[in-house]
């Protein structure tokens, strides 16, 4: 298997403040779900925005052997943690098409594709639909059926389960276990992860406590209080 | 000499505390002017505090740059209409310099302190830092809506490239229009929105 991401020595801090992230190291392999847990504030969605390049950090992030770029970055998708920054067109549909259209397919064929991939995320019937009138649970998976829509080798998924019920939820780690891609999924949500992450690092204040399978990892009560997950 | 020094001290001290103040006034009175002399003499002097207030020219550009948009397509409005006047995107420009340049240069931490009943400027300080509270959502909110666009836009100048910036814009209104009414209806909980 190859490594998709590679994360050495990540260090970052905001303007004039503590440091957020220190010596975080790590790789995600091809095809595998690594998820990154951590309480609140322990810099998960920092990490995600520094591997994205959203944020500078000093180390060094690999997408795919290559430097963080436009390239490796069009085949990356993220699903923020909020689903109303990413839905931002007329209807549903047009928000799933739109990656898809911009790189030059048709809009009509392009429709067709993002209607499969609703129909996928059982949302096929909003279609038409604004982002404002869903429900969040709905939002939450418009967002990932945009984010599959340009097929990307890599989906990183910050904090996919805030605010979702319980069968959402359930529904949700369905979907993702059915994905043939790598995937990175931050969370503080430890059941969810035990559900779908089969290797798991522990993000405390901004340092990777703990990395290893989840077997292991999320089943040691004295590691996870010390992480203020329990 | 130690008096001396306190009273340097002090007196930088009450200039810190008075900048603001004179920039926000500045930029009151820029609001209100007529005379386009005033304006086009205030423009130059206003990026300048703006730039002293951010430490860096090229930082103060890029700041500008969305409100500089904002201008152009507003007097290209009125352009359309068979108008042109500069007036308007000049008093935006002046007036964002100004106030921007203060917010940056104002002591937050003593504007929090005024803020006790009966004080002199407890209302005033509390609608300033209402207003800080307010343009750093809408800052937030800018910033990840424009990424997540980034996110899917490969080609800036490709298909849906223009209208997918179009419908972020509206979606940030639209959302701007949504916390406003939560905030506000947080403060009128609070008994502070009267």
């Amino acid at each position: 298997m190859k490594p998709v991401l590679t994360v050495t020595d990540l260090n970052f801090s905001f303007e004039r403040g503590q440091p957020v992230l220190q010596q975080v190291s790590f790789q995600a392999m091809e095809g595998e779900c690594l998820g990154i847990v951590g309480c609140n504030g322990a810099g998960k969605s920092t990490l995600l925005w520094c591997l994205l390049g959203l944020l500078k950090a000093s180390g060094s992030v690999r997408l795919f052997g290559e430097k963080v770029g436009k390239e490796s970055l069009a085949r990356v998708g993220m699903v923020f943690q909020n689903p109303e920054d990413q839905l931002f067109m007329p209807t549903v549909l047009d928000d799933v098409a739109l990656p898809l259209v911009n790189r030059g397919m048709q809009p009509l064929r392009a429709r067709a594709i993002a209607m499969e991939k609703l129909r996928l995320l059982g949302l096929d019937k909003l279609a038409g639909r604004s982002a404002a009138r869903l429900s969040i649970g709905e939002r939450k998976r418009a967002c990932i059926a945009a984010c599959l829509a340009p097929s990307p080798e890599l989906l990183i998924l910050d904090e996919p389960t805030a605010e979702l019920d319980g069968r959402s939820v359930r529904l949700l780690a369905g979907l993702l276990a059915q994905l043939d891609v790598t995937l990175v999924v931050s969370s503080h949500d430890l059941d969810f992860l035990r559900r779908i992450a089969p290797h798991v690092l522990v993000l405390c204040e901004g340092r990777i406590i703990a990395d290893g399978p989840a077997s292991e990892v999320l089943h040691d009560p004295a590691l996870l209080r010390s992480a203020n997950l329990e | 000499m130690v008096f001396r020094a306190c009273r340097e001290s002090r007196a930088a001290d009450l200039l810190i505390f008075a900048v603001p103040w004179i920039l926000l006034a500045a930029a009151l009175a820029l609001a209100f002017t007529r005379n386009p002399f005033c304006m086009v003499g205030a423009l130059p002097v206003s990026f300048l505090c703006h730039a002293v207030a951010r430490r860096s020219v090229s930082r103060s550009a890029r700041a500008t740059l969305p409100v500089a948009g904002l201008a152009l397509i507003l007097t290209l409005l009125q352009l359309l209409n068979h108008r042109f006047d500069l007036t308007l995107a000049a008093k935006m420009l002046g007036i964002f310099w100004l106030t921007a340049a203060a917010f940056h240069l104002l002591r937050w931490q003593r504007v929090a302190e005024a803020i006790r009943p009966g004080a002199p400027f407890s209302k005033l300080a509390l609608f300033l830092l209402f207003i800080r509270h307010f343009a750093l959502i809408l800052a937030g909110e800018s910033w990840r809506v424009l990424h997540a666009r980034e996110r899917v836009i490969y080609k800036p100048y490709g298909k849906w490239a223009f209208r997918s910036l179009n419908s972020a814009l509206v979606s940030l209104f639209l959302r701007a229009m949504i916390r406003a009414e939560r905030f506000y209806a947080a403060q009128l909980l609070k008994g502070l929105a009267q």
